[in-house]
């Protein structure tokens, strides 16, 4: 038979033990919601990005110059241009290519209109930024430009996954809207100030991508 | 299962239900010859939008259509060129076609123009596309599509877009016959399966077009006839009920003598026209069955001394039948013939059954009715004055035989039609064919269309839009290849970027003047892009003016056009025109073969008095009720005549043969009457036009016929005596 003393302390070692147990049961669960949550939920973009995407709200329209360069992967070959964007104070934006051509994009929440100058002639040719319907990939792909430049961090945090990389961002399709999106990743890289987004790169899933380079944005004069 | 389809494509082979018919054969051939255009098959989807979920509701309603799309139909919205991508490579392969050599600069110009919007699109298979169409030519053709339509509509959020209206226009080409219902209604339950419950959406839905408009007068005589049909079975089942109740069931065995009668109309139509028309069918089943009163005449009249009548009777019948058969119109043609052959072989059949019948012991006879209606003067003199009304009525009436008003349009459908003919401005598309096998001569006129139209502002759709004259064409080619067939890429024009040369490989690695040459039109060569307006053997124009002034203009310069109102009109014109001497004519007749069998003047008028009465009570029916004279009421008519003779005819020999007091005669009237009555009363409880125009006319025709036999004419009699 053993002593009671013994008993009492391997009681009490046991009795420690089940409060030790439950302790950490209780404090995994208490953090656990949280960690499942704000996996569930976007996860808040970093602060820098957010402070990069509301420099545009601020400007409250504005316009930049940029060079551009579409890879074309299925015939491997290289499409250039310049022009100037302009994003207006409803968040409207305009995209005028002075090279390889003059042609002027608008586009909106709704519609996109391409003008072109054929012979001194305007022709406008629009598309349906319907989203959602299948093969309007012109919609999908022009809304993250609009979310970007429309100054609000938590709309694109709803959409893509924010993660910082070596010099920018990648931003890849949240689970939720993957299907409907023809972009892989986009990759931003801020200028070193972290003002405005200098670099723009769209990888689409067909293995084409398209790279932006912007000049700091200037705001529009107010009429 | 296939044989089930072999008896449904026999059956839908012998009875036609085409619009052919209706008008005289060079008619009928403009009619045939442009329902073989694809142009000439379409219908509108329209919703109306007020705010953002009402596009979204239009979308979805686009995405529904399309999934039905090719083959059954093009449909029109989420406009994109990728929707045209073969037509669009057609279109800009012939680029040097309509427009000459530009130079180096100018291509150059037109290739960056290209990249450009390459590079800015983020839509892969609208760029893959691009790499075929260097020259922008997608922009071209994206304008036609959206002029061509009958109203001017513009392209807004991937729609065709009516801004006065706020309403979303979705075009429907379809690829099979209007007949074919249920391939149209597979499209409007698309529709409505879009708006999935939402009630306001079904109700921002509307449909237009001839395609549409035979889906729903389809469905409306469906749902007259299945809420009526229980009317219809009660009121045959009081009826014989009351025949057998009354112990007089052997009048059914008069049916079958009739129906001897209409096999061999059916047989006779077969050998001669290959088919009978559903209207024929329906209404020739109508008039033959009037034989019936024939048999009931007789079996009241226990087979004594009634065949002379019945014969006469008959007789006065087939008189307005082969009257009204040299009419031009093939429909009543066939009609006339179908129901002469039944009505006389039924009557034959009807009188060998009584003769077969009495010589094996068999009496058909019947007893008369107890009582029945006594002479009264005051309704004699009503039956008179009626006669007065038919009579005048029958010269002075106007008559509306505009097949439009036998069409049934919901109220939302009349709306939406509403909406369409004012944006049309009331004034009718205009056609016109070319059969011209010549390509020169064929081009040249239509690029003369297309000149014409320029110059008076007037919107066009037509070959000459597509593609210039054969000389134009033959001009800008040379400029292109006649120094060098391969232009643009051996070697490629100054100042071309190899980025061009990568990018539209695809379409220049065959551009060479082989690969382009002046479209000939010979057959196989039609491009796609002009398709929708070549039948096979000609070209259609369609004119779209604004106004009355424009249709002036257009019709002046080019008399051969015309318009599908022009062709619906033709019927209605020709046939009152044949009316007007027909029936003077047949009623003449038949007055003078009463006069041989009478021998006295007042007899025959008499005899003719419970038509003219029937009549009149027809018109002031219909004033009362402000309906119209159709055609439906005109065929309706001719049951009236041939009956209401034969009550004359019976109601004279009644008191010239008989006892004024017989009951046979009033027996055998009423029977027949009520017999012909059961039949269309129901229908007069429907909503189509059509089914009114033939139940009501026809009930109203019978009460003043039998009026005047039972007072009209003891009157009229007692008159003359005097």
């Amino acid at each position: 038979m053993q002593p009671l003393i013994h008993v009492k302390i391997d009681f009490l070692k046991a009795k420690y033990q089940l409060i030790l147990k439950l302790f950490l049961i209780f404090s995994v669960s208490s953090w656990l919601p949280a960690l499942l949550s704000s996996s569930a939920e976007a996860a808040a973009p970093p602060a820098a990005f957010d402070k990069l995407i509301s420099n545009y709200k601020e400007l409250n329209g504005f316009s930049s110059d940029f060079t551009q360069a579409k890879k074309l992967t299925a015939i491997g070959m290289e499409l250039k241009g310049r022009g100037q964007l302009q994003v207006l104070q409803d968040h409207s934006i305009i995209w005028k290519v002075v090279e390889p051509a003059l042609l002027e994009v608008r586009i909106n929440s709704k519609e996109i209109a391409v003008t072109t100058i054929v012979g001194g002639k305007e022709q406008k040719q629009i598309y349906s930024l319907t989203e959602g319907v299948a093969g309007n990939q012109i919609a999908a792909s022009v809304r993250p430009f609009l979310d970007l430049f429309s100054g609000s961090s938590s709309v694109i945090a709803n959409k893509f996954q924010i993660e910082s990389g070596s010099d920018g961002y990648v931003l890849t399709p949240q689970e939720t809207t993957k299907g409907q999106v023809p972009i892989k990743k986009l990759t931003l890289v801020p200028d070193p100030s972290g003002q405005f987004i200098t670099r723009l790169t769209i990888h689409e899933k067909s293995g084409d991508s398209i790279e932006y380079k912007f000049e700091k944005p200037t705001p529009l004069v107010q009429q | 299962m296939s044989e089930q389809k072999t008896l449904t494509a026999k059956k839908n082979e012998l009875i036609k239900s085409g619009s052919e018919d209706f008008f005289p054969p060079h008619l009928a051939k403009t009619l045939n010859d442009f329902n073989s255009f694809p142009a000439s098959k379409w219908g509108f989807v329209t919703f109306d939008v007020k705010s953002d979920s009402d596009w979204r509701h239009g979308e979805d309603i686009c995405k529904s259509l399309k999934e039905l799309s090719e083959p059954v139909a093009r449909v029109e919205c989420f406009l994109s060129p990728l929707s045209r991508a073969g037509e669009l490579r057609d279109w800009a392969r012939d680029y040097p076609l309509r427009h000459p050599w530009p130079g180096d600069q100018g291509i150059n110009e037109l290739m960056n123009n290209t990249l450009a919007k390459a590079m800015v699109l983020p839509d892969r298979d609208l760029v893959s596309l691009m790499r075929e169409d260097p020259f922008g030519s997608s922009e071209e053709l994206m304008v036609k599509v959206v002029n061509k339509n009958l109203i001017q509509l513009e392209a807004k959020r991937g729609f065709l877009f009516d801004p006065l209206s706020s309403r979303i226009v979705i075009p429907l080409h379809f690829n099979h016959e209007p007949m074919n219902t249920a391939a149209t209604e597979s499209f409007v339950d698309a529709a409505t399966t879009a708006c999935q419950g939402d009630s306001q959406c079904e109700e921002q839905l509307g449909y237009t077009g001839g395609f549409f408009a035979s889906v729903e007068n389809k469905k409306q005589i469906m749902q007259d006839l299945s809420s009526v049909s229980w009317l219809s079975v009660l009121i045959l089942l009081l009826f014989l009920g009351s025949v057998l109740w009354s112990r007089r069931g052997k009048l059914f065995l008069l049916m079958a003598p009739v129906a001897i009668g209409l096999v061999a109309a059916c047989g006779v139509m077969l050998v001669l026209f290959d088919g009978i028309h559903g209207l024929v069918l329906s209404f020739g089943a109508g008039i033959v069955g009037l034989s019936v009163d024939y048999g009931l005449h007789a079996a009241f009249h226990k087979n004594r001394n009634v065949w002379k009548s019945n014969l006469f009777g008959l007789l006065t019948t087939c008189i307005v039948l082969v009257v009204i058969a040299f009419s031009s119109i093939p429909l009543m043609r066939q009609l006339m013939i179908f129901t002469l052959v039944g009505i006389i072989v039924s009557f034959v059949a009807i009188f060998l059954l009584f003769k077969v019948s009495e010589r094996r012991g068999f009496d058909l006879g019947v007893p008369p009715l107890k009582r029945v209606p006594l002479g009264n003067k005051y309704l004699g003199m009503l039956m008179l004055i009626l006669a007065v009304v038919g009579l005048s009525g029958a010269f002075v009436k106007k008559f509306d035989l505009n097949l439009h008003r036998l069409n049934y349009m919901s109220p939302r459908t009349a709306e939406i039609t509403s909406w369409l003919h004012e944006r049309m401005g009331r004034v009718m598309p205009l056609f016109s064919m070319n059969t011209e096998q010549n390509s020169r001569r064929l081009l040249a006129e239509t690029s003369r269309e297309q000149k014409f139209a320029s110059e008076n502002d007037i919107r066009l759709e037509n070959l000459g839009g597509y593609l210039p004259s054969l000389d134009v064409q033959e001009h800008h080619y040379r400029s292109w290849f006649e120094t060098n067939c391969r232009v643009l890429s051996d070697p490629p024009p100054t100042g071309m970027t190899e980025s061009a040369v990568t990018f539209f490989q695809p379409f220049l690695a065959r551009f060479d003047c082989q690969y382009v040459r002046p479209i000939s039109l010979e057959p196989g060569t039609v491009p796609s892009y002009a398709s929708h307006l070549y039948s096979g053997s000609a070209w259609l124009s369609i004119w779209m003016p604004s106004g009355p002034k424009q249709e002036a203009l257009i019709r002046d310069q080019f008399p051969q056009v015309f318009s599908l109102l022009d062709v619906a009109e033709s019927f209605p014109k020709s046939l009152v025109a044949e009316l007007r001497w027909m029936l003077p004519t047949s009623v003449g007749i038949i007055f003078l073969i009463l006069l041989g069998y009478y021998r006295r003047f007042g007899l025959a008028v008499a005899a003719l008095l419970p038509f003219f009465s029937g009549l009149g009570t027809v018109f002031v029916a219909m004033w009362l009720g402000k309906l119209e004279v159709n055609f439906i009421v005109i065929v309706s008519m001719l049951m009236l005549c041939g009956l209401s003779v034969d009550y004359g005819i019976f109601a004279v020999d009644r008191l010239k043969i008989h006892d004024r007091n017989e009951r046979a005669t009033p027996s055998a009237l009423l029977f027949a009457s009520a017999s012909t009555s059961s039949g269309m009363i129901p229908l007069v409880f429907c909503s189509h036009p059509v089914l009114i125009s033939l139940g009501l006319p026809l009930c109203i025709g019978i009460l003043g016929a039998l009026g005047a036999a039972f007072w009209g004419i003891p009157l009229l009699l007692g008159l003359a005596r005097r």
